[in-house]
């Protein structure tokens, strides 16, 4: 299951409509880790989490969830997320604080 | 899973006294009895003489957890079928047993599914049973599914009093802690304080709640923000044990009169704390599954002021 939605990123929401992804950036979620744990894309561009392992997990913002989250997914499940403002963004699993990671946007 | 409780608290002094020693004791059998006299637990091997002196007047009940139903992965292929086999055996005892709780996780997923199932199941042992919310009960959709079916009421949690002993069911998942931790929030600790206040010291207090009421391993989110508050405004009664889910093992620690125990799961077991673990499902050798999945009995003497928790793995 896909699961898409763009994440309203503060300032992100003043800006014109997002440009179309010129790449597209992988997370894997297995083992209770992110990998990798930092990535670096462009404005507008869009990562994906793939949830392969054995347990649920989410995307989680550093703030509690309020600049961007995505819903549990289970094994096989992925989410998409698009950043439009630069920024570096941390996130964890709500679920599992000991599992972090960041966006760098620039 | 270790083939022994993972923490006792030793106190030496004689029994002449409301502290006494809290005895670790091995697995041996089926399980060990936890008795706990004046507020104050121990703990002996099943079958033996004390065991049969507490079968005269008790009141018992049942504590299944962390069903999870909707995982489907090698840890554990069929959590339902395992679920299935608890509620068998809870319901070939369910006669000496007043009722039953759930402490949490009943699914995976939070979807109607998993939910109708668990409950069809659940519901087959012939006990009312009582449920107090797990992270993977409200995560998917805020508690809506949940709380349609097992919730109480106006609020997420409850108290009711039974044979003399008052149960007390909390959330501590409905708003997790910024660090994944359980989270009861101001509403539910003042409603607590209300609940508790004017409260016999004398009568016996039960907690129920999903993720454990004390710090067992906050870097796994194993803990609740306000426990230390809670610890507070429970330590004035002689007699509180403490039930708790989550970590899918056996962990127990004793704080003065408050007695602090979680369960095994029906589904699958978890890794003991440690920083070369991680806490996901836990995949043991092929006929190891039963023996750390299970589920517990807690009884209470009226007069003795006693309650005992005994676990039993599955097929036990």
């Amino acid at each position: 299951m896909m699961i898409r939605f763009a994440a309203a990123l503060g300032a992100a929401l003043l800006a014109a409509a997002p440009p179309v992804a010129n790449a597209d950036a992988h997370v894997t979620i297995d083992q209770h880790m992110f990998m990798p744990a930092t990535i670096i894309i462009h404005p507008g561009e869009k990562v994906t989490w793939m949830n392969k392992d054995s347990d649920v997990h989410n995307v989680t913002s550093d703030d509690g969830g309020k600049s961007f989250h995505t819903p549990l997914l289970d094994t096989g499940e992925s989410a998409s997320l698009s950043f439009t403002a630069p920024g570096t963004f941390g996130y964890h699993c709500s679920v599992h604080p000991d599992m972090t990671g960041t966006i760098i946007v620039k | 899973m270790k083939a022994s409780f993972e923490q006792a608290r030793s106190d030496t002094a004689p029994e002449t006294g409301r502290r006494r020693v809290l005895e670790c004791m091995a697995w041996v059998g089926s399980g060990v009895l936890w008795t706990v006299a004046s507020g104050i637990p121990r703990s002996h091997l099943l079958g033996g003489a004390a065991e049969a002196a507490e079968s005269a007047a008790s009141f018992s009940f049942v504590q299944i957890s962390d069903s999870h139903l909707g995982f489907h992965g090698t840890a554990n292929p069929d959590v339902t079928g395992t679920l299935r086999q608890a509620i068998a055996e809870v319901k070939a005892n369910a006669a000496q047993a007043s009722f039953m709780i759930h402490t949490g996780d009943v699914s995976h997923t939070s979807r109607p599914v998993q939910f109708d199932t668990a409950a069809t199941i659940i519901q087959e042992a012939g006990l009312t049973t009582h449920f107090v919310p797990g992270e993977h009960d409200v995560i998917g959709d805020a508690g809506k599914g949940y709380f349609a079916r097992f919730g109480t009421g106006k609020t997420r949690w409850y108290s009711f009093d039974a044979a003399g002993v008052h149960f007390i069911g909390l959330d501590n998942v409905s708003q997790l802690g910024v660090k994944g931790l359980g989270h009861l929030g101001a509403d539910q600790i003042a409603w607590l304080r209300n609940d508790l206040a004017g409260r016999s010291r004398s009568q016996p207090i039960v907690v129920m709640a999903h993720i454990p009421l004390w710090q067992i391993y906050p870097q796994w989110g194993w803990g609740t923000e306000e426990a230390a508050e809670l610890l507070t405004m429970l330590r004035p009664f002689g007699s509180v044990t403490v039930l708790n889910g989550h970590i899918h093992q056996i962990i127990q620690k004793v704080e003065g009169q408050v007695a602090f125990h979680t369960a095994r799961s029906t589904a699958f077991p978890q890794a003991a704390p440690s920083p070369h673990a991680n806490p996901g499902p836990l995949t043991v050798p092929a006929g190891r599954l039963e023996q750390v999945l299970g589920t517990a009995r807690i009884h209470y003497v009226p007069g003795k002021a006693g309650l005992a928790i005994i676990d039993t793995p599955l097929g036990a």
